[in-house]
């Protein structure tokens, strides 16, 4: 894939991954229950977990500014853009694992949109690194 | 280019080190403060004695083998939900608790044509406070609704400042599967608060004025107040089969 496709890719699943960490900072500050399609709850008791916040900030807003993040280090030029893209990208996908695992096994509940969001950085933590390891030899150099 | 090709293998090895620290200096700091689940020890479990066990196992098995989640007590997938609004030092609350509630977990909750909700409320007084928030703490645990049956069994004289730290201390200790531990950190922390204002917020949002109040929503319709005559068990029920339109 050409960097510029990459580079498009990665743009739009940062700005869905952006809407979606905006949507649940606002129902954590609203103090809403998160629609979950097919109702069950998962969402609310995730939401409602002790691993919803991280040092006393909410997840949601973690991804917001993560995701902002991954989206403004395409605006940087050359391979420090690319690095911090991908490191940006990794840890997102890290903590989503780790917050996947607290679903599973701690938290005993599934909420859709922490599922949508780990897909989100699944695809954006292999599209960095493959952006990272590609890149064409004189855009590597500057 | 080959040259090069490792270099960027490189820089993306680092870049995954990196995360992999990131990682997990966050995950620690996450879980700071909450590690302390091991062991079952701790204070003084103030004799207890015979009467608080048959009650602990009373309400083992009133709720054992139900799914709970959070506020929840029953089958995520029930078509409708009964919400009830309680303060845990309302009389009449305790009376429906001890009275109406295993009837009504028994033919509704357990055959999943209902699950329902426990929204505490904290409007009578010190005591009501302090109770809402340890149930709050439980409820992060799913054992909300057993530490609330107890102390609607142990219910005290109305503000006589009788919710002290040690009778909710063995509360807590006497609720089935609760962990003292992790309560005693979950304690008046954000998620807990969380749930207090929900409750309120919700209860506001319906127009309550008393407890308790209970509201039978079918599906993710609107929530309909349930007019009840009595509290015993037969008016209770012979409500919510009118409402669930099953009379």
């Amino acid at each position: 894939m050409s960097e510029r496709r990459l580079r498009r890719l990665i743009g739009v699943v940062a700005l869905v991954g952006l809407a979606v960490a905006a949507y649940l900072t606002y129902v954590h500050y609203a103090e809403l229950e998160p629609i979950c399609a097919g109702g069950g709850g998962g969402c609310e008791k995730v939401q409602n977990s002790s691993y919803a916040e991280l040092a006393g900030i909410p997840v949601a807003v973690l991804g917001l500014i993560g995701y902002g993040l991954i989206l403004g280090s395409l605006w940087i030029p050359g391979e420090s853009g690319r690095v911090a893209g991908a490191v940006l990208a990794l840890v997102g996908f890290g903590f989503s694992a780790y917050l996947t695992w607290a679903e599973l096994f701690e938290i005993d509940a599934i909420c859709q949109w922490c599922v949508v969001s780990a897909v989100l950085m699944t695809i954006l933590a292999l599209a960095t690194s493959w952006r990272l390891v590609s890149a064409p030899e004189q855009a590597a150099a500057g | 280019m080959s040259t090069e090709r490792n270099r960027r293998l490189l820089l993306l090895g680092g870049a995954i080190l990196a995360a992999v620290v990131v990682v997990v200096v966050a995950i620690v700091i996450s879980q700071g403060g909450s590690d302390d689940d091991g062991g079952g020890g701790g204070g003084p479990t103030a004799s207890g004695g015979g009467a608080q066990q048959s009650q602990s196992a009373e309400v083992e098995e009133l709720f054992g083998g139900i799914p709970q989640q959070g506020v929840t007590l029953g089958e995520p997938d029930a078509p409708a939900t009964l919400i009830e609004f309680a303060d845990l030092q309302c009389p009449f609350c305790a009376q429906y608790t001890t009275g109406a509630l295993p009837t009504v977990i028994q033919d509704y909750v357990r055959t999943s044509r209902l699950k329902m909700q426990l929204r505490l409320l904290r409007f009578i007084g010190p005591d009501s406070e302090r109770g809402a928030e340890v149930a709050a703490a439980a409820t992060l645990q799913d054992r909300g609704w057993q530490f609330s049956d107890l102390f609607f069994r142990n219910q005290g004289q109305e503000n006589s400042g009788y919710a002290t730290d040690a009778f909710l201390e063995q509360l807590a200790r006497e609720t089935p599967g609760l962990d003292v531990n992790q309560l005693e950190s979950d304690l008046n922390s954000p998620a807990a608060e969380r749930l207090i204002r929900q409750a309120e917020r919700q209860a506001n949002q319906l127009g309550v004025s008393g407890t308790p109040t209970f509201f039978i929503q079918q599906g993710n319709g609107a929530p309909e107040q349930l007019e009840l005559s009595s509290l015993d068990a037969d008016s209770v029920t012979a409500a919510i089969d009118s409402a669930l339109g099953e009379q």
